[in-house]
């Protein structure tokens, strides 16, 4: 046995350094979780569903700032009290108004919302109030809440009459870009739908008191032939519905929080504030639409809105709305009638409006005054006072085939056309207004023959000789007038505007051999002057 | 002990060291390694380490011990949690062997070695052949009750599809493995022949 090695004492074990360590590490996780602490809430909520103990969190702005602790029905069954944890740091704003909803996912045909939730569950949202009061029991909101008015940007109202299909959250655009969103969309109890919005910062400089807001559909299908436009807005706003707004060019660039703006049911309704709105009348079968136009000179000028019957059931009052750029052709004597298509043995008239539907035109009137109340007449006026060329009124004891835009020929070259006819005022003759183009007025003299040319005259006998004289095919299908002058010394003098000559059934055959030499392209000065008042109707 | 013999804890030599006071520190002639006649401050460590374990088992089973973030949400699990999991999707297997890997051994270890130390510390004399048999297996099991610590390091590595979804360890990893640390070495440091010594 060998004798051991002998060596001085060691201290105190260190391993009592662990507990310590231990100890420390408890307390402070302890003191953590105390310090931590959050305050117990209780929320009311209407069901359940997704939502898991411990789990479902409490988000605000994406941040989760408390937890689901326990659940308990109410005594009355009606709701279910959630017991929540919030964040030590969330007791300030934990104020009675205080709003807290369920986020769940939501896929309709109009919108799509919280798909996150798809993935993490359902949670509570929570939006902070502005009181100062302290609660620790709210009521869950059904849905989440309009963005609160302390969101920056503008807060702007638009009222609307008509029905609109706009949802919270539904876009607002301006020029395709989305600059906005819908905050709330209130029914109010006058049958007034209010619709906030709210336009983000950056864009607010876009809007103007004079901006004009406007319901985007969708989907727009305007079958107008031969033109066809179709417009499609983003998906979005075909499901969701969405507002619209342009700002028209110089309009000061200012918009109060206060300003209420009407909400206008399209793009074209929106654009048609400036216009000028006229009232129209006219009998039950006129053959027009609403949206039909009304054109002068071929150029739309405006259109037709509502129309509605009246009280009789005779007439028809109708809405139009005129650019305002074409003021000047609204006078009081204006004339309006309706245009649609014609098919008769006379001529085929109007064919653009069996594409287009029927439209009005409109001749202007010399009236200084303004006019907004028109009459809409069936047909073109019958003494049309076209401000060019020569206006005749011939005399005759019938019609025959003769009517509007019957072409007056000279040497079978057509010099101008009927403008209308009516019954004299005795009824005895009908008279025929004429118009002879510009450069051909010359050759209309005091002396000068008309002669209806309408078909073709045969004449003679059986036995002599048989002469068969025509006009131009035209003519003898849809009609005509023709006139000869009498040479040099027998022609007399030019005539004014106005002026009446006879219309005979046939030619004479000396008017035929007739061959003056006139001028033409040249007006006399004086019938420029004879112009300006108009011929007696 | 009485007989004034050490028996030599790495080599196994028999020394007698005759009647040198208890306070002395004696080397192995052999080995060198220094003798005692029982494990130098046995009870003590191993009440250190006991209660160091016992204090850490708390925060290791009431923290989160995993974070799992899938598309961006984070969740965080319990060890409890894993496995009231498992158990509701019927995999009562894996269950249960989370449950006694991770929560009852450890408490089993923690406990035992209290009621030994405490039997000694109160000098009883009652069921020491059961305490010893005790003993055995606690310091037979200790390496398996790291089997948590191994499953969340594999699928921290494993599962990492960046923001898809990852997998880390939480704050409760650390007391866990603490706490399994500390009752191995308490089984290591304590000294069997101390219940007989009473």
């Amino acid at each position: 046995m060998e004798p051991p090695v002998i060596k001085a004492k060691k201290g105190l074990s260190p391993i009592w350094i662990l507990p310590l360590v231990a100890l420390f590490i408890g307390a402070y996780l302890i003191y953590k979780d105390f310090q931590e602490a959050g305050i117990m809430i209780t929320v009311q909520i209407k069901d359940a569903n997704g939502l898991i103990t411990g789990k479902t969190k409490v988000m605000y702005k994406g941040l989760p700032v408390g937890t689901l602790k326990d659940f308990e029905v109410s005594p009355d069954l009606q709701t279910i009290e959630a017991h929540i944890e919030m964040l030590k740091q969330a007791k300030e704003e934990l104020t009675t108004d205080c709003k807290f909803w369920v986020v769940r996912p939501e896929v309709s045909m109009n919108r799509i919302t919280g798909l996150e939730t798809l993935m993490s569950g359902s949670y509570f949202e929570v939006q902070p109030g502005t009181s100062i009061e302290l609660s620790t029991s709210f009521t869950a909101l059904d849905e989440a809440p309009p963005v609160s008015m302390n969101t920056p940007g503008l807060h702007l109202t638009l009222q609307s009459k008509d029905d609109v299909s706009l949802q919270p959250g539904s876009p607002v655009y301006f020029k395709k870009i989305e600059v906005g969103e819908i905050t709330s969309n209130l029914l109010l109890d006058n049958g007034t739908i209010e619709t906030k919005l709210l336009i983000y910062p950056k864009y607010m400089t876009h809007l103007s008191s004079d901006s004009r807001f406007f319901i985007n559909s969708g989907i727009r299908f305007h079958a107008n032939l031969p033109k066809v436009t179709m417009q499609i807005d983003p998906l979005k706003t075909i499901l969701r519905g969405g507002v619209s707004f342009f700002t028209p060019d110089g309009s000061q660039k200012t918009a109060d929080i206060t300003t209420v703006f009407p909400l206008y049911a399209s793009l074209s309704h929106a654009r048609r504030v400036d216009y000028i709105k006229i009232k129209l009348r006219f009998s039950v079968d006129h053959g027009l639409e609403p949206d039909a136009e009304i054109r002068f000179n071929g150029i739309t000028i405006g259109s037709i809105t509502d129309m509605e019957l009246d009280d009789t059931m005779r007439t028809v009052h109708a809405e139009a709305y005129i650019k305002k750029s074409m003021k000047r052709l609204l006078r009081k004597d204006t004339y309006f009638w309706a245009v649609s298509a014609k098919f008769n043995a006379g001529g085929i008239s109007g064919l653009d409006t069996l594409i287009t539907g029927a439209y009005l035109n409109i001749i202007p009137g010399n009236a200084e005054q303004p006019g907004r109340d028109f009459l809409v007449h069936a047909s073109r006026p019958v003494n049309m006072n076209v401000n060019t060329g020569l206006n005749l009124v011939l005399e005759t004891d019938r019609l025959g085939s003769l009517g509007y835009d019957k072409p007056v020929y000279f040497r079978q070259v057509k010099v101008g056309q009927t403008t209308g006819y009516e019954l004299s005022p005795t009824g005895q003759n009908v008279f025929i207004y004429v118009n002879i183009h510009k450069p051909y007025v010359n050759l209309i003299r005091e002396n000068t023959k008309f002669w209806n040319s309408s078909g073709f005259r045969i004449k003679g006998g059986l036995l002599t000789e048989m002469k068969i004289s025509t006009e131009s095919l035209a003519a003898i299908v849809g009609g005509g007038i023709s006139f000869s002058t009498p040479d040099k010394d027998d022609m007399g003098n030019p005539v004014p505007n106005g002026h009446h000559f006879s219309l005979n059934r046939d030619p004479d055959d000396k008017w035929l051999t007739w061959s003056p030499a006139l001028k033409l392209g040249k007006i006399p000065p004086k019938l420029i002057h004879a112009q300006k008042t108009s011929p007696e109707k | 002990m009485d007989a004034g013999f050490i028996s030599c804890h790495d080599c196994g030599i028999l020394v007698n060291v005759g009647n040198i006071a208890a306070e002395t520190i004696l080397s192995c002639p052999r080995c060198n390694a220094n003798l005692h006649f029982r494990k130098t401050h046995s009870i003590s460590r191993t009440w250190a380490l006991i209660i160091t374990s016992a204090i850490l088992f708390l925060p290791a089973n009431l923290l989160p011990i995993m974070r799992v973030d899938f598309l961006g949400t984070q969740e965080y699990s319990t060890i409890m949690d894993g496995i009231i999991y498992f158990f509701h999707g019927q995999e009562y297997g894996i269950g249960l062997i989370i449950f006694i890997a991770s929560i009852l051994v450890p408490l089993f270890k923690i406990i035992g070695m209290l009621i030994i130390l405490l039997s000694i510390h109160f000098k009883w004399k009652h069921w020491l052949r059961h305490k010893s048999a005790m003993f055995r297996f606690i310091e037979f099991v200790g390496r398996w009750s790291m089997l948590d610590i191994f499953v969340i390091a594999l699928m921290s590595t494993l599962v990492d599809f960046g923001t898809l979804t990852s997998t880390q360890a939480a704050p409760a990893a650390t007391y866990f493995t603490a706490v399994v640390v500390c009752t191995m070495f308490a089984a290591l440091t304590f000294d069997p022949r101390l219940l007989w010594d009473a």
